[in-house]
Protein backbone atom coordinates (compact mmCIF):
# COMPACT_ATOMS: atom_id res chain seq x y z
CA UNK A 1 0.00 0.00 0.00
CA UNK A 2 1.17 3.72 -0.17
CA UNK A 3 2.65 5.78 2.20
CA UNK A 4 1.53 8.84 -0.09
CA UNK A 5 -0.97 11.02 1.65
CA UNK A 6 -4.43 10.92 0.18
CA UNK A 7 -4.46 14.15 -1.38
CA UNK A 8 -0.76 13.49 -2.85
CA UNK A 9 -1.96 10.45 -4.49
CA UNK A 10 -4.84 11.78 -6.10
CA UNK A 11 -2.53 14.15 -7.47
CA UNK A 12 -0.06 11.39 -8.76
CA UNK A 13 -2.79 9.34 -10.16
CA UNK A 14 -4.12 12.44 -11.99
CA UNK A 15 -0.63 13.36 -13.47
CA UNK A 16 -0.28 9.00 -14.27
CA UNK A 17 -3.77 9.35 -16.33
CA UNK A 18 -2.21 12.17 -18.41
CA UNK A 19 1.39 10.69 -18.98
CA UNK A 20 -1.12 7.09 -19.80
CA UNK A 21 -3.11 8.90 -22.22
CA UNK A 22 0.30 10.68 -24.03
CA UNK A 23 2.13 7.57 -23.92
CA UNK A 24 -1.00 5.50 -26.10
CA UNK A 25 -0.90 8.36 -28.61
CA UNK A 26 3.00 8.44 -29.06
CA UNK A 27 3.02 4.04 -29.00
CA UNK A 28 -0.10 4.76 -32.21
CA UNK A 29 2.33 6.96 -34.04
CA UNK A 30 5.50 4.52 -33.41
CA UNK A 31 3.49 1.54 -34.98
CA UNK A 32 2.62 3.82 -37.74
CA UNK A 33 5.97 4.55 -38.24
CA UNK A 34 6.84 0.74 -38.38
CA UNK A 35 3.90 0.51 -40.52
CA UNK A 36 5.43 3.22 -42.66
CA UNK A 37 8.49 1.82 -43.43
CA UNK A 38 6.95 -1.78 -44.03
CA UNK A 39 5.19 -0.19 -46.70
CA UNK A 40 8.21 2.06 -47.91
CA UNK A 41 10.27 -0.67 -48.27
CA UNK A 42 7.54 -2.67 -50.29
CA UNK A 43 6.89 0.19 -52.75
CA UNK A 44 11.07 0.29 -53.25
CA UNK A 45 10.75 -3.71 -54.07
CA UNK A 46 7.53 -3.90 -55.67
CA UNK A 47 7.21 -0.26 -57.76
CA UNK A 48 9.64 2.37 -56.97
CA UNK A 49 10.03 5.70 -57.91
CA UNK A 50 11.21 8.02 -55.30
CA UNK A 51 10.85 11.46 -53.87
CA UNK A 52 10.36 12.54 -50.77
CA UNK A 53 7.05 13.09 -50.90
CA UNK A 54 5.34 9.43 -51.15
CA UNK A 55 3.00 8.26 -48.83
CA UNK A 56 4.75 5.50 -47.25
CA UNK A 57 7.60 8.60 -46.36
CA UNK A 58 4.54 10.22 -45.20
CA UNK A 59 3.28 7.79 -43.03
CA UNK A 60 6.88 6.88 -41.43
CA UNK A 61 8.38 10.33 -41.07
CA UNK A 62 4.72 11.85 -40.05
CA UNK A 63 4.42 8.86 -37.41
CA UNK A 64 8.35 9.50 -35.78
CA UNK A 65 7.58 13.40 -36.11
CA UNK A 66 4.14 13.13 -34.52
CA UNK A 67 5.44 10.61 -31.66
CA UNK A 68 8.28 13.29 -31.45
CA UNK A 69 6.05 16.22 -31.00
CA UNK A 70 3.82 14.53 -28.33
CA UNK A 71 7.09 13.98 -25.93
CA UNK A 72 8.08 17.44 -26.45
CA UNK A 73 4.67 18.82 -25.64
CA UNK A 74 4.99 16.04 -22.12
CA UNK A 75 8.58 17.57 -21.62
CA UNK A 76 7.77 21.10 -21.70
CA UNK A 77 4.57 21.02 -19.91
CA UNK A 78 5.93 18.30 -17.52
CA UNK A 79 8.53 20.87 -16.91
CA UNK A 80 6.48 23.95 -16.09
CA UNK A 81 4.51 22.34 -14.06
CA UNK A 82 7.48 21.12 -11.96
CA UNK A 83 8.47 24.60 -11.69
CA UNK A 84 5.41 26.13 -10.22
CA UNK A 85 5.46 23.28 -7.90
CA UNK A 86 2.22 21.42 -8.99
CA UNK A 87 1.06 18.30 -7.30
CA UNK A 88 2.36 15.31 -8.39
CA UNK A 89 5.02 16.55 -10.35
CA UNK A 90 8.17 16.93 -8.08
CA UNK A 91 11.88 15.32 -8.04
CA UNK A 92 10.28 11.70 -7.55
CA UNK A 93 8.19 11.90 -10.33
CA UNK A 94 10.27 13.32 -13.02
CA UNK A 95 14.06 12.82 -14.02
CA UNK A 96 16.16 15.77 -15.07
CA UNK A 97 17.47 16.47 -18.39
CA UNK A 98 20.12 18.43 -19.80
CA UNK A 99 19.66 20.58 -16.46
CA UNK A 100 17.21 22.60 -17.97
CA UNK A 101 14.06 20.25 -18.01
CA UNK A 102 12.39 17.52 -15.88
CA UNK A 103 9.54 14.74 -17.10
CA UNK A 104 9.40 11.51 -17.71
CA UNK A 105 12.21 9.01 -19.03
CA UNK A 106 10.44 7.49 -21.72
CA UNK A 107 8.60 10.72 -22.89
CA UNK A 108 12.22 11.91 -23.22
CA UNK A 109 13.93 8.85 -24.48
CA UNK A 110 10.93 8.91 -28.04
CA UNK A 111 11.64 12.60 -28.31
CA UNK A 112 15.30 11.60 -28.83
CA UNK A 113 14.39 8.75 -31.22
CA UNK A 114 12.37 11.00 -32.90
CA UNK A 115 14.86 13.79 -33.39
CA UNK A 116 17.71 10.87 -34.51
CA UNK A 117 14.98 9.37 -37.22
CA UNK A 118 14.59 12.83 -38.23
CA UNK A 119 18.34 13.95 -38.51
CA UNK A 120 19.00 10.20 -40.10
CA UNK A 121 16.31 11.39 -42.79
CA UNK A 122 18.27 14.73 -43.59
CA UNK A 123 21.46 12.35 -43.59
CA UNK A 124 19.95 9.89 -46.18
CA UNK A 125 18.56 13.28 -48.52
CA UNK A 126 22.61 13.76 -48.38
CA UNK A 127 24.03 10.80 -48.46
CA UNK A 128 21.82 10.31 -52.57
CA UNK A 129 23.49 13.40 -53.57
CA UNK A 130 27.04 12.41 -52.78
CA UNK A 131 26.76 8.46 -53.31
CA UNK A 132 23.57 8.31 -55.60
CA UNK A 133 20.77 7.26 -55.32
CA UNK A 134 20.91 3.35 -55.27
CA UNK A 135 17.48 1.57 -53.05
CA UNK A 136 18.83 -0.81 -50.80
CA UNK A 137 18.33 -1.28 -47.19
CA UNK A 138 21.51 -1.60 -46.41
CA UNK A 139 22.95 1.47 -46.71
CA UNK A 140 24.97 4.03 -43.89
CA UNK A 141 21.49 6.76 -43.01
CA UNK A 142 19.19 3.58 -43.13
CA UNK A 143 20.87 2.18 -40.74
CA UNK A 144 20.29 5.16 -38.54
CA UNK A 145 16.93 5.62 -39.78
CA UNK A 146 15.57 1.49 -37.97
CA UNK A 147 17.91 2.36 -35.10
CA UNK A 148 15.72 5.94 -34.24
CA UNK A 149 12.73 3.68 -34.86
CA UNK A 150 14.13 1.13 -32.13
CA UNK A 151 14.69 4.01 -30.20
CA UNK A 152 11.17 5.62 -30.40
CA UNK A 153 10.12 2.13 -29.42
CA UNK A 154 12.24 1.72 -26.32
CA UNK A 155 10.94 5.25 -25.07
CA UNK A 156 7.19 3.88 -25.03
CA UNK A 157 8.28 0.57 -23.37
CA UNK A 158 10.01 3.04 -19.96
CA UNK A 159 6.76 5.41 -20.57
CA UNK A 160 4.32 2.52 -19.58
CA UNK A 161 6.85 0.45 -16.91
CA UNK A 162 6.87 3.70 -15.44
CA UNK A 163 3.42 4.12 -14.75
CA UNK A 164 3.27 0.78 -13.75
CA UNK A 165 5.65 0.75 -11.21
CA UNK A 166 4.19 4.10 -10.18
CA UNK A 167 0.53 2.37 -10.05
CA UNK A 168 2.59 -0.40 -7.84
CA UNK A 169 3.73 2.00 -5.72
CA UNK A 170 0.51 4.00 -5.01
CA UNK A 171 -1.06 0.30 -4.18
CA UNK A 172 -3.67 0.41 -6.87
CA UNK A 173 -4.91 -1.61 -9.67
CA UNK A 174 -6.81 0.73 -11.64
CA UNK A 175 -3.95 2.12 -13.64
CA UNK A 176 -1.72 -0.96 -13.47
CA UNK A 177 -3.85 -2.50 -16.05
CA UNK A 178 -3.49 -0.17 -19.11
CA UNK A 179 0.04 0.08 -18.30
CA UNK A 180 0.66 -3.32 -18.40
CA UNK A 181 -1.74 -3.72 -21.67
CA UNK A 182 0.72 -0.58 -22.92
CA UNK A 183 3.49 -2.21 -22.28
CA UNK A 184 2.71 -5.29 -23.62
CA UNK A 185 2.03 -3.31 -26.90
CA UNK A 186 5.03 -0.97 -26.25
CA UNK A 187 7.44 -4.59 -26.56
CA UNK A 188 5.84 -5.63 -29.52
CA UNK A 189 6.30 -2.02 -31.05
CA UNK A 190 9.65 -3.10 -30.19
CA UNK A 191 9.65 -6.10 -31.77
CA UNK A 192 8.05 -4.69 -35.14
CA UNK A 193 11.17 -2.07 -35.27
CA UNK A 194 13.28 -4.90 -34.63
CA UNK A 195 11.94 -7.14 -37.57
CA UNK A 196 12.92 -4.49 -40.03
CA UNK A 197 16.94 -5.71 -39.22
CA UNK A 198 15.52 -9.14 -40.00
CA UNK A 199 15.11 -8.25 -43.44
CA UNK A 200 18.45 -7.19 -43.54
CA UNK A 201 19.42 -10.52 -42.12
CA UNK A 202 17.58 -12.66 -45.01
CA UNK A 203 18.39 -10.46 -47.63
CA UNK A 204 22.21 -9.23 -46.43
CA UNK A 205 23.42 -11.13 -43.53
CA UNK A 206 22.50 -14.76 -44.00
CA UNK A 207 25.21 -16.49 -42.01
CA UNK A 208 27.59 -15.36 -39.49
CA UNK A 209 30.18 -18.47 -39.78
CA UNK A 210 27.63 -21.46 -39.74
CA UNK A 211 25.15 -20.07 -38.21
CA UNK A 212 22.00 -18.28 -39.52
CA UNK A 213 22.01 -14.59 -37.88
CA UNK A 214 18.03 -14.15 -38.37
CA UNK A 215 17.73 -16.73 -35.60
CA UNK A 216 20.44 -15.29 -33.61
CA UNK A 217 19.25 -11.95 -33.93
CA UNK A 218 15.51 -13.36 -33.06
CA UNK A 219 16.48 -15.41 -29.98
CA UNK A 220 18.63 -12.24 -28.64
CA UNK A 221 16.38 -9.27 -29.21
CA UNK A 222 12.76 -10.95 -29.05
CA UNK A 223 14.21 -12.67 -26.20
CA UNK A 224 15.27 -9.88 -24.51
CA UNK A 225 11.57 -8.14 -24.48
CA UNK A 226 9.90 -11.19 -24.45
CA UNK A 227 11.57 -12.35 -21.32
CA UNK A 228 12.16 -8.17 -20.08
CA UNK A 229 8.55 -8.07 -20.34
CA UNK A 230 7.86 -11.17 -17.76
CA UNK A 231 10.46 -10.23 -15.11
CA UNK A 232 9.14 -6.76 -14.63
CA UNK A 233 5.76 -8.45 -14.12
CA UNK A 234 6.35 -11.43 -12.35
CA UNK A 235 3.05 -12.66 -13.12
CA UNK A 236 2.63 -15.32 -16.37
CA UNK A 237 0.84 -14.17 -19.60
CA UNK A 238 2.48 -10.46 -20.47
CA UNK A 239 4.56 -12.56 -23.02
CA UNK A 240 1.64 -14.27 -24.51
CA UNK A 241 -0.03 -10.81 -24.89
CA UNK A 242 3.31 -9.35 -26.19
CA UNK A 243 3.06 -11.94 -28.82
CA UNK A 244 -0.37 -11.73 -29.77
CA UNK A 245 0.22 -7.59 -30.60
CA UNK A 246 3.10 -8.62 -32.40
CA UNK A 247 0.96 -11.67 -34.35
CA UNK A 248 -2.22 -8.38 -34.87
CA UNK A 249 0.56 -6.43 -36.39
CA UNK A 250 2.51 -9.04 -38.79
CA UNK A 251 -0.80 -9.62 -40.19
CA UNK A 252 -1.35 -5.79 -40.90
CA UNK A 253 1.65 -6.04 -42.41
CA UNK A 254 1.34 -8.82 -44.24
CA UNK A 255 -1.74 -7.91 -45.97
CA UNK A 256 -1.96 -4.00 -45.63
CA UNK A 257 1.73 -3.44 -47.42
CA UNK A 258 1.10 -5.36 -50.52
CA UNK A 259 -2.47 -4.03 -50.39
CA UNK A 260 -1.04 -0.33 -49.94
CA UNK A 261 1.52 -0.58 -52.73
CA UNK A 262 -1.17 -2.16 -55.42
CA UNK A 263 -3.77 0.71 -54.49
CA UNK A 264 -0.95 3.51 -54.27
CA UNK A 265 0.83 2.43 -57.75
CA UNK A 266 -2.70 1.79 -59.24
CA UNK A 267 -3.81 5.46 -58.07
CA UNK A 268 -0.49 7.05 -59.55
CA UNK A 269 -1.08 4.95 -62.87
CA UNK A 270 2.03 3.00 -62.67
CA UNK A 271 2.24 -0.70 -62.85
CA UNK A 272 5.02 -3.16 -61.17
CA UNK A 273 8.31 -3.76 -62.19
CA UNK A 274 8.57 -7.11 -63.68
CA UNK A 275 10.95 -8.41 -60.91
CA UNK A 276 8.07 -7.47 -58.19
CA UNK A 277 8.46 -9.40 -55.04
CA UNK A 278 4.96 -9.32 -54.26
CA UNK A 279 4.37 -10.93 -50.99
CA UNK A 280 5.13 -8.97 -47.99
CA UNK A 281 8.70 -8.34 -47.75
CA UNK A 282 9.00 -7.23 -44.20
CA UNK A 283 5.67 -9.45 -42.56
CA UNK A 284 7.48 -12.28 -44.03
CA UNK A 285 10.61 -11.92 -42.51
CA UNK A 286 9.32 -11.34 -38.88
CA UNK A 287 8.51 -14.72 -36.77
CA UNK A 288 4.81 -16.43 -37.42
CA UNK A 289 4.18 -18.41 -34.53
CA UNK A 290 6.05 -16.05 -31.92
CA UNK A 291 2.88 -17.15 -29.89
CA UNK A 292 4.69 -20.46 -29.15
CA UNK A 293 7.80 -19.23 -27.52
CA UNK A 294 5.91 -16.82 -25.98
CA UNK A 295 3.22 -19.19 -24.02
CA UNK A 296 6.56 -21.59 -23.15
CA UNK A 297 7.82 -18.81 -21.54
CA UNK A 298 5.02 -17.42 -19.55
CA UNK A 299 4.34 -21.26 -18.07
CA UNK A 300 8.13 -22.47 -17.34
CA UNK A 301 8.29 -18.98 -15.83
CA UNK A 302 5.57 -19.67 -13.45
CA UNK A 303 6.36 -23.24 -12.65
CA UNK A 304 9.83 -22.07 -11.79
CA UNK A 305 9.02 -21.45 -8.10
CA UNK A 306 7.12 -24.61 -7.66
CA UNK A 307 9.87 -27.03 -8.94
CA UNK A 308 12.13 -24.46 -6.59
CA UNK A 309 14.01 -22.78 -9.05
CA UNK A 310 15.12 -19.05 -8.52
CA UNK A 311 13.73 -17.13 -11.33
CA UNK A 312 17.18 -16.02 -12.21
CA UNK A 313 18.36 -19.42 -12.87
CA UNK A 314 14.75 -20.74 -14.67
CA UNK A 315 14.62 -17.64 -16.98
CA UNK A 316 17.66 -18.33 -18.87
CA UNK A 317 16.60 -21.70 -19.18
CA UNK A 318 13.21 -21.03 -19.91
CA UNK A 319 14.32 -18.92 -22.67
CA UNK A 320 16.42 -21.23 -24.45
CA UNK A 321 14.03 -24.19 -24.32
CA UNK A 322 11.70 -21.73 -25.84
CA UNK A 323 14.00 -19.97 -28.40
CA UNK A 324 14.98 -23.78 -29.81
CA UNK A 325 11.18 -24.58 -30.37
CA UNK A 326 10.66 -21.30 -31.99
CA UNK A 327 13.71 -21.94 -34.42
CA UNK A 328 12.33 -25.83 -34.62
CA UNK A 329 8.85 -24.36 -35.73
CA UNK A 330 9.54 -21.49 -36.98
CA UNK A 331 12.58 -22.00 -39.58
CA UNK A 332 13.05 -26.01 -39.34
CA UNK A 333 9.66 -27.12 -39.44
CA UNK A 334 10.27 -29.87 -42.43
CA UNK A 335 13.40 -31.18 -40.69
CA UNK A 336 11.29 -32.10 -37.78
CA UNK A 337 8.35 -33.67 -39.13
CA UNK A 338 10.64 -35.63 -41.28
CA UNK A 339 12.53 -36.34 -37.79
CA UNK A 340 9.10 -37.42 -35.97
CA UNK A 341 7.47 -39.27 -38.83
CA UNK A 342 9.80 -41.74 -40.32
CA UNK A 343 9.90 -40.08 -43.92
CA UNK A 344 13.36 -39.88 -45.44
CA UNK A 345 15.18 -36.65 -45.48
CA UNK A 346 16.49 -34.96 -48.75
CA UNK A 347 19.86 -34.81 -48.92
CA UNK A 348 19.79 -30.53 -49.11
CA UNK A 349 17.93 -31.18 -45.65
CA UNK A 350 20.60 -33.60 -44.27
CA UNK A 351 23.45 -31.19 -45.65
CA UNK A 352 22.06 -28.27 -44.27
CA UNK A 353 21.06 -30.04 -40.60
CA UNK A 354 25.16 -30.77 -40.43
CA UNK A 355 26.09 -27.38 -41.81
CA UNK A 356 23.74 -24.78 -40.22
CA UNK A 357 21.12 -26.35 -38.06
CA UNK A 358 22.96 -27.96 -35.15
CA UNK A 359 25.59 -24.99 -35.21
CA UNK A 360 22.56 -22.73 -35.35
CA UNK A 361 21.01 -24.86 -31.85
CA UNK A 362 24.35 -24.40 -30.59
CA UNK A 363 24.13 -20.91 -31.05
CA UNK A 364 21.13 -20.17 -29.77
CA UNK A 365 21.80 -22.14 -26.77
CA UNK A 366 24.69 -19.86 -25.62
CA UNK A 367 22.83 -16.57 -26.90
CA UNK A 368 19.44 -17.61 -24.67
CA UNK A 369 21.54 -18.13 -21.65
CA UNK A 370 23.55 -14.84 -22.19
CA UNK A 371 20.48 -13.15 -23.02
CA UNK A 372 17.83 -14.56 -20.53
CA UNK A 373 20.53 -13.01 -18.24
CA UNK A 374 20.45 -9.29 -19.98
CA UNK A 375 16.39 -9.70 -20.53
CA UNK A 376 16.17 -10.72 -16.89
CA UNK A 377 18.72 -7.39 -15.79
CA UNK A 378 16.23 -5.50 -18.38
CA UNK A 379 12.92 -6.53 -16.51
CA UNK A 380 14.10 -5.71 -13.15
CA UNK A 381 15.39 -1.44 -14.69
CA UNK A 382 11.84 -1.08 -15.31
CA UNK A 383 10.94 -2.04 -12.34
CA UNK A 384 13.10 0.31 -11.12
CA UNK A 385 11.63 2.90 -13.83
CA UNK A 386 9.16 5.44 -12.20
CA UNK A 387 9.52 8.70 -12.91
CA UNK B 1 -5.31 19.21 -24.40
CA UNK B 2 -4.29 15.96 -25.63
CA UNK B 3 -7.75 15.00 -26.89
CA UNK B 4 -7.26 18.05 -29.59
CA UNK B 5 -3.48 17.20 -30.12
CA UNK B 6 -4.32 13.79 -31.67
CA UNK B 7 -6.81 14.49 -34.15
CA UNK B 8 -5.23 17.53 -34.72
CA UNK B 9 -1.96 16.10 -35.56
CA UNK B 10 -3.80 12.85 -37.91
CA UNK B 11 -5.55 15.35 -39.58
CA UNK B 12 -2.41 17.17 -40.36
CA UNK B 13 -0.81 14.46 -41.47
CA UNK B 14 -3.42 13.79 -43.84
CA UNK B 15 -3.73 17.06 -45.49
CA UNK B 16 0.44 17.16 -46.01
CA UNK B 17 -0.18 13.03 -47.36
CA UNK B 18 -3.14 14.10 -49.56
CA UNK B 19 -1.49 16.17 -52.08
CA UNK B 20 1.89 15.15 -51.85
CA UNK B 21 0.79 11.79 -52.44
CA UNK B 22 0.81 12.17 -56.04
CA UNK B 23 4.58 14.25 -56.53
CA UNK B 24 5.24 10.63 -56.66
CA UNK B 25 4.20 10.30 -60.04
CA UNK B 26 7.45 12.92 -60.99
CA UNK B 27 10.35 10.40 -59.88
CA UNK B 28 12.55 9.45 -60.75
CA UNK B 29 13.14 12.68 -63.26
CA UNK B 30 16.35 12.04 -64.15
CA UNK B 31 18.06 14.34 -66.72
CA UNK B 32 20.48 12.35 -69.21
CA UNK B 33 23.71 13.64 -69.90
CA UNK B 34 25.46 10.95 -71.62
CA UNK B 35 24.57 9.01 -74.30
CA UNK B 36 26.39 5.64 -76.09
CA UNK B 37 25.74 3.60 -78.98
CA UNK B 38 26.48 -0.07 -78.79
CA UNK B 39 26.24 -2.56 -81.92
CA UNK B 40 25.11 -6.14 -81.25
CA UNK B 41 24.52 -7.50 -84.01
CA UNK B 42 21.01 -6.71 -85.21
CA UNK B 43 20.44 -4.65 -82.38
CA UNK B 44 21.37 -0.92 -82.27
CA UNK B 45 21.34 0.31 -77.97
CA UNK B 46 21.68 3.44 -76.78
CA UNK B 47 23.04 3.71 -72.89
CA UNK B 48 22.20 7.07 -71.68
CA UNK B 49 22.59 8.38 -67.88
CA UNK B 50 22.52 11.39 -65.99
CA UNK B 51 26.28 12.10 -64.94
CA UNK B 52 29.35 12.00 -67.18
CA UNK B 53 31.84 11.10 -66.51
CA UNK B 54 30.79 8.33 -64.01
CA UNK B 55 32.62 7.84 -60.70
CA UNK B 56 33.33 4.64 -59.26
CA UNK B 57 31.02 3.18 -56.63
CA UNK B 58 28.52 6.17 -56.99
CA UNK B 59 24.85 4.64 -57.82
CA UNK B 60 23.77 6.50 -61.88
CA UNK B 61 20.70 5.42 -63.11
CA UNK B 62 20.67 4.48 -66.57
CA UNK B 63 17.96 4.08 -69.13
CA UNK B 64 19.11 1.64 -72.14
CA UNK B 65 16.86 2.49 -75.35
CA UNK B 66 16.68 -0.44 -78.71
CA UNK B 67 15.77 1.18 -82.38
CA UNK B 68 12.60 -0.09 -82.60
CA UNK B 69 11.63 -0.33 -79.05
CA UNK B 70 12.19 -3.01 -76.25
CA UNK B 71 9.66 -5.02 -76.01
CA UNK B 72 10.33 -8.24 -76.82
CA UNK B 73 14.50 -8.21 -75.89
CA UNK B 74 15.44 -9.78 -72.98
CA UNK B 75 19.11 -7.94 -72.62
CA UNK B 76 22.12 -9.06 -69.60
CA UNK B 77 24.62 -6.99 -69.51
CA UNK B 78 28.03 -7.16 -67.48
CA UNK B 79 30.52 -4.14 -66.68
CA UNK B 80 34.00 -5.81 -67.75
CA UNK B 81 37.08 -4.10 -66.28
CA UNK B 82 40.57 -3.07 -68.95
CA UNK B 83 43.38 -4.53 -68.40
CA UNK B 84 45.12 -1.64 -66.73
CA UNK B 85 42.84 -2.58 -63.64
CA UNK B 86 42.48 -5.85 -61.12
CA UNK B 87 38.46 -5.87 -60.47
CA UNK B 88 35.76 -8.72 -61.05
CA UNK B 89 33.31 -8.04 -63.99
CA UNK B 90 29.76 -6.78 -62.82
CA UNK B 91 26.48 -8.90 -64.30
CA UNK B 92 23.00 -8.73 -63.88
CA UNK B 93 19.86 -8.42 -66.57
CA UNK B 94 18.08 -5.37 -67.76
CA UNK B 95 14.45 -4.55 -66.59
CA UNK B 96 11.80 -2.41 -67.41
CA UNK B 97 10.93 0.35 -64.25
CA UNK B 98 7.05 1.56 -63.91
CA UNK B 99 8.91 5.12 -63.90
CA UNK B 100 10.66 4.53 -67.12
CA UNK B 101 9.08 4.81 -70.62
CA UNK B 102 10.71 3.07 -73.84
CA UNK B 103 13.65 1.84 -71.44
CA UNK B 104 15.71 -0.72 -69.69
CA UNK B 105 16.55 1.02 -66.50
CA UNK B 106 19.54 0.70 -64.18
CA UNK B 107 20.24 1.22 -60.87
CA UNK B 108 22.70 -0.06 -58.80
CA UNK B 109 25.90 0.98 -57.36
CA UNK B 110 28.76 2.01 -59.84
CA UNK B 111 31.80 0.06 -61.27
CA UNK B 112 33.88 -0.75 -58.09
CA UNK B 113 36.75 0.51 -58.95
CA UNK B 114 38.08 3.67 -61.39
CA UNK B 115 39.78 3.11 -64.43
CA UNK B 116 38.49 1.72 -67.51
CA UNK B 117 35.97 -0.16 -68.20
CA UNK B 118 33.09 -1.02 -70.86
CA UNK B 119 30.08 -2.60 -70.85
CA UNK B 120 29.41 -6.06 -72.90
CA UNK B 121 25.60 -6.84 -74.25
CA UNK B 122 23.96 -10.42 -74.34
CA UNK B 123 20.46 -9.79 -76.18
CA UNK B 124 18.11 -11.77 -77.07
CA UNK B 125 14.95 -11.32 -79.68
CA UNK B 126 12.83 -11.19 -82.53
CA UNK B 127 16.30 -11.07 -84.60
CA UNK B 128 17.66 -13.77 -82.33
CA UNK B 129 20.32 -13.98 -79.89
CA UNK B 130 23.78 -11.12 -80.57
CA UNK B 131 26.40 -9.96 -78.72
CA UNK B 132 28.18 -6.74 -78.45
CA UNK B 133 30.61 -4.07 -76.66
CA UNK B 134 30.65 -0.62 -75.83
CA UNK B 135 34.15 1.76 -76.21
CA UNK B 136 35.89 1.61 -72.99
CA UNK B 137 34.81 4.35 -70.48
CA UNK B 138 36.82 5.76 -67.50
CA UNK B 139 35.32 5.37 -63.99
CA UNK B 140 36.35 8.51 -61.67
CA UNK B 141 37.27 7.76 -58.03
CA UNK B 142 35.02 7.33 -55.74
CA UNK B 143 33.15 10.31 -53.76
CA UNK B 144 35.24 12.21 -51.93
CA UNK B 145 33.24 11.21 -48.62
CA UNK B 146 34.79 7.69 -48.07
CA UNK B 147 32.05 4.97 -47.09
CA UNK B 148 33.74 3.98 -44.03
CA UNK B 149 33.01 7.64 -42.76
CA UNK B 150 29.46 7.32 -43.90
CA UNK B 151 28.89 3.83 -41.81
CA UNK B 152 30.67 5.43 -38.90
CA UNK B 153 28.25 8.76 -38.90
CA UNK B 154 25.15 6.58 -39.97
CA UNK B 155 25.75 4.20 -36.44
CA UNK B 156 25.25 7.38 -34.46
CA UNK B 157 21.81 6.13 -32.84
CA UNK B 158 23.58 2.73 -32.20
CA UNK B 159 26.49 4.81 -30.07
CA UNK B 160 23.57 6.07 -27.99
CA UNK B 161 21.35 2.65 -27.42
CA UNK B 162 24.53 1.41 -26.43
CA UNK B 163 25.63 4.27 -23.68
CA UNK B 164 22.00 3.77 -22.52
CA UNK B 165 22.32 0.30 -21.89
CA UNK B 166 25.34 0.66 -19.82
CA UNK B 167 23.66 4.24 -18.25
CA UNK B 168 20.55 1.62 -17.54
CA UNK B 169 22.71 -1.15 -15.73
CA UNK B 170 24.40 1.50 -13.56
CA UNK B 171 21.27 3.34 -12.53
CA UNK B 172 19.76 -0.59 -11.32
CA UNK B 173 22.88 -1.22 -9.54
CA UNK B 174 23.03 1.77 -7.56
CA UNK B 175 19.24 1.35 -6.87
CA UNK B 176 19.31 -2.48 -5.85
CA UNK B 177 21.75 -0.87 -3.57
CA UNK B 178 19.63 1.78 -2.13
CA UNK B 179 16.43 -0.65 -1.35
CA UNK B 180 18.73 -3.69 -1.14
CA UNK B 181 16.85 -5.49 -4.21
CA UNK B 182 13.54 -5.01 -2.65
CA UNK B 183 12.34 -4.10 -6.29
CA UNK B 184 14.41 -6.60 -7.94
Amino acid sequence: MSNLAPAAVKADRAESHFRLRAAFLAMFFVFLNFLGVAWDIQWHGDVGPDTFWTLPHIFFYGGTAFAGLICLYVVLITTAQYRKGVAGVNDETTTPWLGLFRAPMGFVITGLGSLTFLISGIYDQWWHSIWGFDVTLVSPPHIGLLSAGLINAVGTVYMFASEGSRATKRGETGLLRPATIGLSMALAALLAEVSHFLVIAIDNIRYIGPIEFYSLLVTMLFGLALLGGVAYLRRPGIATLTALWFTIVRVIALYGTPWATTAYASALNLPFRENAHRVAIVAVAMPALLIVPALILDLLTALAPRLGLRPRVAAPLALVFAMVVNFLVDRRLEVVTRLLWPVQMQPHMLTDLAAHTMPTLLGIVVAGIIMGWGAWNFGVTLRYTDK
Amino acid sequence: MLRKLAPTLFALMLLVAVPSAALAHNSPGWTMVHTEKVQAGPYTLYIENNEWPVLAQKATPYHVEADGGIANLTVKYRWVPGPAITAKPVTGQLHTDPGVKDAFYLLRSGVPVAGAWHWEFEVDGPKGHATGRSEDFMAGPPPAFPMWLGWLVGFYPVYGLIWFIFREGARRRRAMRLDEGARA
